[in-house]
């Protein structure tokens, strides 16, 4: 019923490089919205755009502010739980695998820094949403056929996997083997911590976090892909309000 | 009523119009100051149309896309002609006493000994 085109009448109609690109830009909408959405807006970026090769940069942030907007303060949250869990677990995974740190040479203090940083902001950051993203996504979901539950066991999975993570990244330090070398005497600040694995080590611990926290980030991405209660009401009554 | 909102309401009292049309027509009322980018555009049509303000009048099929036309509500109308109304006893409430004072030299002016005090 959608006026979504069939796919034969679209691939007859020449497509430009500047609807290609239009329509890329369409995608910061989630797909609920599109289907109902895309022509009509395409039709007004193609004619806002005309005579120029790209959209212009207003157009593009305002879409992408738009298309945030439309996906709810639920998904935002919930993207940065997860992508905060995947930069972590992908420093993590970085600063424990061969050859990023070479054999037997400690990192560079700067990198090391760098990567410690990221860590904490990262680590921090997982902490402080996990109950915002939770209470955001019970209230979206709330009067769902589906996913209240789900919502609430992909939350324990997310804190499951932070869990990991602190005893990975903070008490095992990682699963590299590292030993104490020192250029000076023993117990002097010349003494670091150097990496003695094989040239070929990789952490798959570091790995599997993060693909649990990508997979964790696709579920909710999965779960929310509905339009908020409101607006579903709105839209499956035609009765008009008085 | 914001002023875009204000703009977006008002460009649709002559009839009713296609996004890009309130674009253009929005752009032209303001005198150039308001020019609405098409995210903007939508998601200030998806409040009002859940508001009731504006409503979907038609829809066309153009180049094998879907042409949307909205329209003012008679919600949408009365609240406009509400802000237009508001706004211009605002702008009477400065423009005539300007015309007023003018000549008067120190006359409401004694209020500005107040900051002399502070």
């Amino acid at each position: 019923m959608p006026g979504g085109g069939r796919p034969g009448r679209e691939a007859r109609h020449r497509v430009t490089p500047l609807e290609r690109r239009c329509r890329l830009l369409l995608r910061a909408y989630p797909r609920w919205y599109r289907r109902d959405r895309a022509g009509e807006m395409l039709d007004t970026l193609l004619e806002a755009s005309s005579g120029r090769r790209w959209p212009s940069l207003r157009d593009a942030l305002a879409l992408m502010f738009g298309g945030l907007r439309a996906r709810g303060v639920a998904w935002y949250l919930a993207m940065l739980w997860a992508g905060a869990g995947v930069v972590f677990c992908g420093t993590l995974f970085l600063t424990s695998t061969q050859p990023f740190t070479a054999s037997g040479v400690d990192m560079p203090a700067s990198l090391s820094g760098l990567a410690s940083a990221t860590g904490v902001v990262t680590g921090l950051a997982s902490l402080a949403l996990t109950i915002p993203v939770w209470v955001a996504g019970r209230f979206r979901l709330r009067r769902g056929r589906l996913g209240s539950g789900s919502w609430t066991g992909t939350c324990a999975l997310g804190v499951a996997l932070m869990v990991a993570m602190a005893v990975c990244g903070w008490v095992w330090g990682v699963d590299a083997p590292q030993k104490m070398v020192c250029s000076g005497p023993p117990a002097s600040p010349d003494c670091g911590m150097v990496y003695t694995a094989g040239p070929a080590h990789v952490s798959w611990i570091g790995l599997g976090l993060c693909a649990a926290w990508l997979a964790v980030g696709l579920g909710m991405n999965r779960l929310l892909a509905t339009p908020a209660r409101s607006r579903q009401a709105a839209d499956s009554s035609t009765t008009a309000i008085p | 009523m914001r002023e875009p909102t204000y703009f977006v309401l008002a460009s649709l009292l002559d009839g009713p119009l296609h996004g890009y049309a309130i674009i253009q027509r929005t752009e032209q009322l303001s005198g150039g100051r308001i020019r609405l980018a098409t995210g903007t555009l939508y998601t200030a049509l998806d409040r009002l149309t859940a508001e009731g303000l504006v409503e979907l009048v038609r829809e066309e099929i153009v180049h094998g896309r879907a042409r949307r036309s909205y329209g003012l509500t008679p919600p949408g109308a009365g609240a406009l002609r509400a802000e237009a109304a508001r706004m211009a006893e605002a702008a009477q409430l400065v423009t005539g006493r300007l015309v007023t004072d003018r000549g008067r030299c120190p006359g409401v002016g004694g209020r500005a000994g107040k900051p002399g005090i502070a």
